[in-house]
């Protein structure tokens, strides 16, 4: 691939800059407290640290089913994406659309643009606001600096909002204060991976900072340009003010850019750039015992751009002879968001959080509303939950979500749970919920079309006639297993009824237009059940084995004879079952083994997917671990998909087997 | 036998009475006045012994120190030991004039030093210093025989209270610094006791603090904070919590202030406790005041815990002052 070789000077670059800091290390302010020990070491007074926002419910308590991948299993999963993680969570499936453009859902039904549940990073959600779903590889983060994934499988509008309706997926990066030193990695191999990554963390009086600069490239799928290269920066702050009041300050970039492929015919294959941005601050204080308040304020940023040349078209009908359409199919958006929460325990056995929230959302894209002006939305939202110790193993939690969307209306979104404890270690879980999801902007607004010289030639995409929130109604039925560290299994049953959903339809209502576009309008339900089970077994402290599994049914319904995909295509965009396993094994104190293995039944993905047929996954890492003086350091090969290739999201590209060897040091 | 006299005694009088029956009833009420007196005297010991002439010298005045010398004040009083003075850390040459009655006590490490120092050789008892900081402070004046009541606890009470808070506990996290290094074997020794392993990470600079707590936080139930300024200081400790509520590892602190701030519980002394413990030593040793105990760790605590961090670690605790009876009972106290 021509246009990855001047790139890979660029990664050498990289690897040689970083190889220079490899050899001086970054050294402190070293206190060598030779001093007698006094008193004052004992009695100085402290601020409240782990406030009560910062300290979340434990398992048997959480009014849902949560999955977490710490750290250590992104690490010995070997992944090197986020959606690479989450086919790890029970009832999720991952596919790629192409290289750069990796499909994540949960419960299937889905088109490229997975956008039935919310994803924040630290708070700050990253769905993007044309389509409603996240763009993954423009995500300003690093697989690196993440510290644990928290995926909530079950709808959680009534603390997240409209958007949080199948779930939410909450990523928390690593703390400044745990990332203090030095960390280079480096990698490479099959299918042109190069990555590269530093990180540099240090303290500047009450303080901690963390700044790291990553680089990550592959060639993507087989068979398809798809190539990308993403360069990313990120830097965070964790301040503590005074007693009572700290501050965290976060700042990223990401300047990707990637190979699309053309059809061959009209539209060339060509190079995207998409870059993005974010800034975040949040505030907390500490107000005594279980209650503290915290702001939070944030800006993300994107823009898109994809500028070809579509033709040459014979438009000698039309009177204007062979020609070439320039296109730009660009999109600029911009979120800010204001949000405050406060968290409070004022009686005995009752908890408190409540809060409110703005965000305003502003988006110019000429190619998908035909129109340079900026397109706002605006969304108001007020929240709270109670929690109720209604006996001592007994807890009932209460909560409701009242938003306020300038596209769909109001909408209210309560839920009520009851976790039972039955016996120490055992409790069983009743969530009753109602969700709904906004319809994204391009769902409502968008209006693709093709012109020559003020003549319509095509239109793609026609605006709807108005769209309200999609509705769904939950009702689950959740068992806890706990035995200390050693186990935790956690299995529910669901039964979601989705209704009143934004689908995509043929627009049969616009007979003067050249060709019928496709729109959007609410109509159809997909009723959904099915089973999850989830278990993390470590028998001993070198062993661990974390299993996923879902069995999901899903009957639609209602769905008329214009839409594009079609009743029977929704019903097979849910796959029967998916299932995913990680086990790690310390061979010696130096030596760590872990392999995944990943298993889905067929899969027929919507707009532009096609049939998956069944297939099964199987990774293998292998670790060694040393030391370079007084670096921690590490060597590891990874191989993804040691079987047969598997075909992916447009039932036509496959990912084929690849494999990487990734090299660490940290001090 | 005394039961059968006292009752032949008794049925004598008003009898014919033999010769040997008189001498036997003097006797036996010649021993009857002497247990009276002997009993008398020790009850009124104190009061017959002179006054103690007790010197507080504090390391400052802030309210730590303060309430401590107000205690003792109160105690020696109410006990009737004798009488309180207080003197400025820069008037401790005036020790020198002490006369054989008076027993200094140190407030605090800069007053501990400051006696030291100075030409004074009445005995001291020094108080709220950590072990270490005595130790260091007598081992350098070369003055052995004075006592103590730390303001650490002694490590037995800590790993107790880490079996009281999490049962199932069998791994500690240790992280210690030159401070505290010296505790290690004893340390091992009392964890070995209790049939608890130890994960130890020994750092000697700032720098080396957050990989070994990675290190330590990995492989271990609980954290044990063992007093050390350069591991556990108010820059540190925000993110030793952070980083073991990451992985949900409960902190066992040494201090309210460290469990307000996030520490799952804590063992330890109020400034009145230890006056307390200050005055017993006094009362057990007002007749001779030369002689003094060894150093000692504090006999009285309490137990704070931070419910809103049990409860998100999943943790039963019981009431703090059950968890402090527990432990005084496994001590042996009332």
């Amino acid at each position: 691939m021509n246009l990855l070789r001047c790139r890979n000077f660029a990664w050498i670059g990289c690897v040689l800059v970083f190889a220079a800091f490899l050899a001086v290390s970054v050294s402190h302010a070293d206190d060598i407290a030779s001093t007698p020990a006094s008193e004052e070491a004992m009695l100085f007074d402290m601020p409240v640290v782990l406030s009560a926002s910062r300290l979340s419910q434990p398992r048997s308590e959480a009014p849902a089913a949560v999955t977490v991948i710490d750290r250590d299993m992104i690490r010995a999963s070997g992944a090197r994406t986020v959606p690479d993680l989450l086919q790890f969570v029970p009832g999720f499936q991952v596919s790629y659309y192409r290289g750069y453009r990796p499909v994540a859902t949960y419960h299937g039904f889905t088109d490229e643009y997975s956008r039935r549940f919310q994803v924040l990073v630290d708070g700050r959600s990253v769905y993007t606001t044309i389509v409603g779903g996240v763009l993954w590889a423009d995500v300003p983060l690093s697989t690196q600096d993440i510290d644990h994934i928290e995926v909530i499988r079950g709808p959680s509008s009534a603390t997240y909002g409209s958007n949080a309706f199948l779930g939410v997926i909450n990523i928390v990066t690593v703390l400044a204060s745990q990332a203090q030193g030095t960390v280079l990695e480096v990698a490479a191999g099959s299918d042109e991976i190069r990555d590269s990554y530093f990180r540099q963390g240090w303290k500047s009086g009450a303080s901690d900072w963390r700044f790291s600069a990553a680089y990550r490239q592959d060639d993507g799928l087989k068979g398809v340009p798809d190539s990308s290269r993403i360069p990313v920066a990120n830097l965070r702050g964790d301040i503590f003010l005074n007693q009572n009041d700290s501050l965290e300050i976060q700042l990223g970039l990401n300047g990707e850019s990637h190979t699309e492929d053309g059809d061959g015919a009209y539209i060339p294959t060509r190079t995207n750039n998409v870059n993005s941005n974010f800034e975040q601050l949040r505030w907390r204080r500490a107000l005594g015992a279980g209650e503290d308040v915290h702001v939070q304020i944030s800006h993300n940023y994107l823009n898109s751009t994809d500028n070809f040349v579509f033709g040459p078209v014979d438009l000698t009908a039309l009177g204007f002879g062979v020609v070439q359409l320039p296109q730009n199919i660009n999109f600029l958006e911009e979120r800010y968001d204001v949000e405050l929460q406060h968290t409070l325990a004022p009686f005995q056995s009752w908890r408190f959080v409540w809060g409110g929230g703005a965000r305003l959302d502003r988006i110019t894209s000429e190619a998908y509303f035909s129109s340079g002006r900026k397109i706002e939305n605006r969304i108001t939202r007020l929240f709270g939950n109670a929690e109720w110790r209604a006996a001592s193993s007994a807890v009932v939690n209460g909560g409701l979500m009242v938003e306020n969307n300038q596209l769909s209306g109001v909408d209210w979104l309560p839920r009520l749970a009851v976790n039972q404890l039955l016996v120490p270690g055992h409790t069983l879980r009743l969530v009753a919920s109602h969700a709904t999801r906004a319809p994204s902007l391009f769902e409502d607004r968008s209006n693709q079309a093709y012109y020559y010289q003020g003549t319509l030639l095509w239109q793609q995409f026609y605006p709807s006639a108005g769209l309200t929130s999609e509705k769904m109604d939950s009702y689950e039925l959740g068992y806890l297993w706990t035995r200390s560290r050693e186990l935790a299994v956690d299995a529910r049953l669901f039964r979601d009824r989705l209704y009143n959903l934004v689908t995509q339809i043929w627009d049969h209502t616009t007979p003067s237009l050249p060709n019928v576009p496709i729109s959007y309008r609410n109509e159809g339900s997909m009723d959904m059940s099915g089973a999850e089970v989830e278990v993390d077994y470590r028998p001993t402290r070198s062993t661990r084995l974390f299993l996923a599994y879902a069995n999901m049914r899903a009957t639609p319904s209602g769905f008329s004879a214009d839409t594009t995909d079609g009743t029977q295509r929704y019903q097979d965009s849910v796959p029967v079952y998916s299932l995913s396993a990680l086990l790690t094994q310390r061979l010696d104190e130096n030596w760590l083994l872990s392999g995944a293995v990943h298993r889905m039944a067929p899969i027929h993905w919507l707009g532009d997917g096609g049939w998956a047929p069944e297939y099964t996954r199987v990774d293998l890492r292998l670790a060694r671990e040393f030391r370079l003086g007084s670096q921690r350091a590490d060597i590891a090969v990874v191989v993804q998909n040691l079987g047969k290739p598997i075909t992916q999201f447009d039932g036509q590209n496959n990912f084929d087997r690849r494999a990487y060897l990734a090299f660490r040091v940290a001090n | 036998m005394l039961d059968r006299a006292w009752r032949t005694g008794s049925e004598g009088v008003g009898c014919s009475q033999s010769r040997a029956g008189l001498v036997r009833r003097v006797w036996l009420r010649c021993i009857r006045a002497a247990v009276l007196f002997f009993l008398f005297m020790l009850g009124t010991n104190s009061v017959s012994a002179a006054p103690l002439d007790v010197v507080v010298v504090t390391s400052g005045d802030t309210e730590s120190y303060t309430a401590i010398a107000r205690r003792i004040e109160q105690e020696v009083a109410s006990k009737g030991l004798g009488r309180v003075r207080s003197i400025s850390i820069g008037n401790v040459a005036s020790l020198a004039a002490a006369g054989p009655r008076t027993v200094i006590i140190a407030v605090g490490l800069k007053a501990t030093q400051a006696v030291l120092e100075s030409s004074s050789d009445a005995p001291l008892i020094s108080t709220l210093i950590p072990e270490a900081g005595f130790h260091a402070a007598t081992t350098r004046a070369g003055k052995p025989s004075a006592s103590a009541v730390y303001l650490d606890q002694p490590l037995a009470r800590q790993l107790d209270l880490v079996r009281a808070t999490q049962p199932g506990s069998m791994r500690v996290g240790v992280l210690l610094g030159p401070q505290s290094a010296a505790l290690l074997p004893a340390l091992q020794i009392e964890a070995r006791r209790r049939g608890l392993q130890l994960n130890v990470a020994k750092i000697s600079s700032e720098s080396e603090l957050f990989p070994a707590l990675d290190g330590v936080l990995k492989d271990a139930d609980v954290l044990l904070s063992v007093p050390d300024q350069l591991v556990f200081n108010p820059q540190t400790i925000p993110s030793v919590l952070f980083n073991a509520y990451r992985h949900r590892v409960p902190v066992i602190g040494f201090s309210q202030a460290y469990v307000r701030a996030g520490a799952l519980a804590a063992v330890f002394s109020t400034p009145e406790q230890l006056a307390d413990d200050v005055v017993d030593i006094l009362a057990r040793c007002v007749d001779n005041p030369r002689v003094l105990p060894p150093p000692q760790h504090p006999g009285r605590f309490s137990v704070v815990t931070n419910d809103q961090v049990a409860r998100s670690l999943d943790l039963a605790l019981d009431r703090e002052e059950t968890i402090a009876q527990r432990l005084r009972s496994r001590e042996g106290k009332p």
